[in-house]
């Protein structure tokens, strides 16, 4: 008999059996349904993040067309209200229109940065 | 795949997975399984790359084997049998542990050495197979066979 027969048989005879198949197949599967868990989890946080960045866009994207309509058409008296809002808060130097202008902003940067750090989430959760 | 289909491809590989992880484990029953479940869980995490179909066995040895080699196990080798018996001794005590003086002078092995062995002379794969699990080339798996193999003779000689 060559070594490498001699090796051969005793591998063949070092064969094991494992009588515990059926137990180490059952912590497997708990192990597998701790998976498929976490996986669903992670699914339904994904397609949560994609709602939301999608009705920021739409959000955005509803503030802005509302800002270009109406900002250059607003009733004067509306404006007058401000002003004397504006003079109550003693901040006289600002303009109605310029106030106006700063909450629109205000609200599509915050807008913006929402779609940002939304985006930036579902990033790093895909890129598990 | 689904979960029930992984299962069952498991069912009937799990046996030479366990088999090749014990050897790989120098007999150690415990982290051989330890072993075997992990890497049938990463399995399951990237079956949707598991393409080559009908070939799940060699997938999930590669699997296996990375993880081997990430493993603690993978860096502890004896120095001699004598070593193996004084360090593996509290673990040997499985009712299978029969093969003790194989599995000590597998554990004599370097890491590589001893899977390119147990695929070959356990499992049956051959020079090429082992070279795609390892992703290794023919050659090297050639060397790692050949000392491999002098090493075993010499140890179960002594």
């Amino acid at each position: 008999m060559t070594p490498d027969k001699d090796i051969h048989t005793l591998f063949d005879s070092a064969k094991s059996e494992f009588e515990d198949n059926e137990v180490f197949l059952q912590t497997l599967i708990r192990s597998l349904d701790k998976v498929e868990y976490i996986k669903q989890m992670q699914d339904r946080q994904i397609r949560r993040y994609r709602h939301t960045v999608i009705y920021a866009l739409v959000a955005g994207v509803c503030a802005g067309t509302f800002a270009m309509v109406t900002i250059g058409n607003i009733p004067s008296d509306f404006l007058q209200s401000l002003s004397e809002n504006a003079n109550l808060l003693q901040v006289p130097f600002l303009e109605p229109r310029t106030v106006l202008n700063m909450a629109v902003s205000l609200f599509i940067g915050a807008s913006v940065f929402w779609i940002a750090r939304n985006v930036q989430e579902i990033r790093q959760t895909l890129g598990r | 795949m689904t979960k029930n289909q992984f299962i069952e491809l498991v069912k009937s590989e799990q046996n030479s997975l366990r088999g090749f992880l014990l050897a790989l484990c120098c007999g150690n029953r415990d982290e051989a399984d330890e072993i075997a479940q992990e890497t049938l869980i990463k399995a399951y995490l990237s079956v949707s790359s598991y393409s080559d179909r009908g070939r799940f066995r060699s997938w999930v040895f590669k699997i296996a084997y990375n993880t081997f080699l990430n493993h603690r196990s993978a860096a502890r080798t004896y120095e001699s049998l004598e070593e193996g018996k004084l360090l593996a001794g509290p673990y040997s005590a499985d009712a299978s542990y029969v093969h003790e003086e194989l599995y000590l002078a597998l554990g004599t092995l370097p890491p590589k050495e001893r899977s390119a062995i147990t695929l070959h002379y356990l499992t049956g794969y051959s020079i090429k197979e082992i070279a795609a699990i390892s992703d290794s080339t023919e050659d090297a798996v050639k060397k790692q066979l050949s000392r491999g193999r002098d090493k075993l003779k010499n140890i179960l000689q002594k």
